[in-house]
């Protein structure tokens, strides 16, 4: 009797187990997700972005463009809280649509999220140092238009060039990331997608093809479960957890950028020596688009400036002087130096002094990879001085004597 | 697939599932017959490359056919044939080079086929009765079996054919296999995630020490890379010897264990009786023992043979050092090893004379003796694997970092702190395991292994992920 009723209890644990088991199992890995979560936002910071309200995303022929007069804020893992605020004519520039600055030298920035200045406050950022630098070597007053936008698709930065000319500048300045070379011209539907807020003005079948489309089969990949993993990589490493993880086991600057070598071609593959047929079309889709641009600026008799910014990894790379066979931080430098002077165009090629910086990577936030004050700082310098070396006629350094008669004038 | 790897976990467990699907002999035989070979492929896909291993494992069949049918006059040619070859494929440094082999051939795994084999070979020549049963096929499957080939455990083969070539397998009931999924995790999770950490921490030491740096950094980096390389060591070793002992045990296969909580040993003898069990056990067995036998013969005197313990003990772990690499740095290695275990085994002898036997017991048994005794043990052995990992362009560079009285300081802390700490831990560890429910350790019941287990997969899976690079290889592999 008490054998058979001990058999039963035995029976009834092991049913029993069969269900809180695997329910322990879930709890356990829900309460380590969520505890994880909650430490990493308490050390980092919880990332909060408003900025969509500030943001005009219903013009599929232009791009997204900035509400006149919003302000907004943003901030991201390690990155503290960042206000935007947009002038009278919908950029971060604090001019507004006035372009009638008489004697003054007039340059119009144009570009995606860095020359926005995304991450940095408006008197850090880029567009407020590269004016104060230039000044300084060339002594005159330099006004600079910011109208680079966050948030941007690169190939509307394309057509933004006659907008920008219509502020009669002297020169365009057009700071490119690699990132605007990976992404290449989408198809309609694609930009309705992006544009219209994640697809919300596309019916269900189209608003999921596209998004796969876009968001998880974006790359070159090899297998359907390598572009899941990829996704799934992708997705976490945004989460608090992610972060926090990345940020301490890829402290070390040669770890990272082994780390980062690893990141799909669409990622990484430009900082390969032999890119990839995937980097060779977008190269070229590049070209294209930088070869209208420059006609058009040409054709109006102004300078179309470029300089390519590096990526964190590419900037950990040039300040080491090291990097693995089979890999070249120089090598898309050098490859946008020939598209741009091909076709007419001026390029500011400011690796050479980034790479005199110890740690440079240490200038751009780990979270997001966008420069942070002092990376804004550190390119302002480089981009003036490269631009006031005769590269461009009419913005040369003077010495002092000849600021001062300048001023004068 | 030579590493605690996804793919090599996915492997293991589809081997597993398939042995599963039919119990009988023929059939689990053949699966892991071609589960091996199929692993040998994915290492090396030129069959060229496998020619030297090929003729090794002929030579050994061939020893172990003459040692059974008594063909060879002096048994031993056998052995010394079989040594001779692994050490000539080995390209150990006292070999001329004009005599080795020039072209690239396969040696992952050479030094634990070279293990079996030499214990077949011996085995053979004491009436051949275990080596009757060896056919072809039968010493193939036992010297190329995947779960053991790339860096043991180093299993005898009546093990390996008591559940291998069983009537009726070993029993695999639910119980059993949750046991055996929670150490797979374990181990991966010590491979992927500990070992990769920790050695994440001492390249960042080396980088600092042998860079410019403040004094008080190179301080700090030198106790981290010296304290720090034995537990990777640890977490890289043990935790493949976990996952391939679980997996084999879900393919009803019982591989011997091969740690025993190594740096709770209180004594460098008891260490290596707990770290590499069946290398030492190996050694023990085939050098230590006809060694002492052989000393024990010649030398009458019963007072002096407590001191032929400390020169067998010598010998026989400045070979287990020596064999761990080809170069000089593991020649002084082996120094280390047989010089750490034989001044132990002299203490030993020296204070049970001094004291009596009882009362140097009592003083081995006391808490603080037991505490720094065990800080002691893993500060020389942190110390001897210096010789271990690096080189000697590698040490000096190291010992130039600093002066000679900061590594003293560093030494003298990291006993310190070693103490203290695996003190602290072992005392927890009692602690905790005393928490008893229904006459069990809370900490091992199935629902607190479900726990960490989640746990410690979670983590591993997501930051195996995010490091988007494989964790260090085993170090193991390459002996």
């Amino acid at each position: 009797m008490t054998q058979i009723s001990g058999k039963k209890a035995r029976e009834s644990t092991r049913r029993r187990d069969w269900m809180i088991l695997p329910l322990l199992a879930i709890l356990t890995v829900v309460c380590l997700s969520l505890t994880s979560e909650k430490v990493s936002k308490l050390i980092y910071g919880e990332p909060k972005s408003a900025v969509g309200v500030c943001l005009n995303v219903s013009h599929p022929d232009t791009g997204i463009s900035g509400i006149p007069n919003c302000k907004t804020s943003e901030m991201d893992f390690g990155v503290p809280i960042v206000e935007y605020k947009f002038d009278t004519c919908g950029y971060r520039s604090g001019i507004g649509c006035e372009s009638n600055f008489p004697g003054a030298y007039r340059i119009v920035m144009i570009g995606t999220s860095i020359a926005f200045g995304q991450w940095v406050k408006q008197q850090d950022a880029l567009a407020a140092r590269l004016p104060i630098d230039i000044s300084e070597r060339d002594g005159r007053k330099i006004y600079l238009y910011n109208e680079g936008m966050l948030e941007q698709y690169p190939q509307f930065v394309s057509t933004h060039v006659q907008t920008a000319l219509a502020r009669k500048p002297n020169i365009i300045l057009w700071p490119v990331t690699p990132y605007d070379i990976s992404v290449p011209p989408l198809d309609p539907v694609s930009i309705r997608f992006l544009i219209g807020g994640s697809g919300k003005n596309l019916g269900v079948v189209e608003r999921w093809k596209t998004y796969l489309k876009i968001k998880v089969f974006s790359g070159s990949f090899s297998s359907f479960e390598q572009a899941i993993s990829e996704h799934l990589i992708r997705s976490f490493s945004h989460t608090g957890t992610g972060f926090m993880l990345q940020n301490i086991l890829n402290k070390n600057e040669g770890r990272y950028v082994e780390s980062y070598l690893k990141l799909p071609d669409t990622e990484s593959g430009y900082l390969r020596v032999s890119p990839s047929l995937t980097w060779k079309k977008d190269m070229k889709s590049f070209e294209d688009m930088a070869a209208v641009m420059i006609a058009q600026s040409r054709a109006a008799g102004v300078p179309l400036v470029v300089t390519l910014i590096p990526s964190r990894a590419q900037a950990a790379m040039l300040s080491s002087g090291t990097w693995p066979e089979g890999y070249d931080p120089y090598k898309i430098d050098n490859d946008v130096r020939s598209v741009i002077t091909r076709h007419g165009g001026i390029y500011a090629d400011i690796f050479p002094d980034l790479k005199k910086i110890p740690h440079m990577e240490n200038n751009f936030y780990f979270s997001n990879g966008h420069p942070d004050a002092n990376g804004d700082a550190i390119l302002a310098q480089a981009i003036s001085k490269e631009i006031t070396n005769g590269l461009v006629p009419d913005l040369e350094a003077f010495d002092q004597a000849q600021s001062v008669q300048r001023v004068g004038k | 697939m030579d590493s605690a790897s996804f793919s090599f976990l996915f492997f293991g467990l589809a081997v597993a599932v398939a042995i599963n699907l039919n119990r009988g002999r023929v059939w689990r035989s053949t699966v892991m017959t071609v589960a091996s070979l199929y692993f040998l492929y994915a290492l090396e896909k030129n069959p060229l490359a496998y020619l030297p291993l090929v003729g090794f494992l002929a030579l050994g069949y061939l020893a172990i056919q003459c040692h059974r049918r008594g063909w060879l006059r002096v048994p031993t040619v056998g052995i010394v044939a079989v040594l001779v070859a692994y050490v000539w494929l080995k390209k150990y440094t006292f070999f001329p080079e004009a005599i080795l082999l020039h072209s690239v051939y396969f040696t992952l795994g050479l030094s634990y086929v070279f293990f079996r084999v030499m214990h077949l070979v011996i085995e053979s020549g004491d009436g051949g009765e275990m080596a009757s049963r060896i056919g072809v096929f039968e010493y193939l499957l036992y010297t190329l079996n995947f779960t053991t080939f790339i860096s043991g455990p180093i299993q005898r083969y009546e093990e390996f054919a008591r559940d291998q070539f069983a009537a009726v397998p070993v029993e695999l009931d639910v119980a059993t296999v949750g046991l055996q999924l929670e150490r797979l995790v374990r181990g991966f999770f010590k491979v992927n995630v500990l070992a990769m950490f920790f050695d994440i921490l001492r390249q960042d030491a080396l980088l600092y020490l042998t860079h410019p740096a403040s004094a008080q950094q190179r301080l700090e980096s030198g106790f981290t890379l010296m304290a720090v390389y034995p537990l990777f060591l640890y977490c890289n070793f043990s935790g493949y010897i976990d996952v391939v002992i679980a997996l084999a045990r879900l393919m009803r296969l019982r591989l011997p264990e091969n740690f025993d909580r190594p740096f709770s040993a209180t004594s460098f003898i008891d260490f290596w009786s707990r770290w590499h069990i069946t290398l030492s056990t190996w050694f023990k067995d085939y050098v230590y023992n006809p060694l002492m036998l052989a000393l024990v013969r010649r030398v009458e005197s019963i007072s002096l043979q407590p001191y032929l313990a400390v020169l067998a003990f010598f010998v026989t772990f400045f070979l287990v050092g020596l064999w761990h690499g080809r170069t000089s740095e593991f020649l002084f290695y082996g120094l280390l090893q047989g010089g750490g275990v034989s001044v132990n085994k002299l203490w030993q002898v020296v204070m049970a004379q001094a004291l009596g036997r009882k009362r140097y017991k009592a003083l081995a048994a006391h808490a603080l003796y037991r505490t720094l005794a065990r800080g002691l043990t893993f500060s020389w052995f942190a110390f001897t694997l210096l010789w271990f990992w690096s080189d000697w362009a590698g040490i000096r560079s190291i010992e130039s970092s600093l002066a000679v009285g900061q590594w003293m300081a560093i030494w003298a802390a990291i006993w310190l702190a070693s103490s203290v700490l695996l003190g602290v831990w072992e005392w927890m560890r009692s602690g905790l395991l005393a928490l008893r429910v229904m006459g069990e350790p809370i900490l091992t019941t199935r629902y607190a292994r479900v726990v960490y287990a989640s746990a410690l997969g979670t983590a591993a899976i997501f930051i195996t992920l995010l490091l988007n690079s494989p964790a260090p290889g085993i170090v193991y592999k390459v002996f």
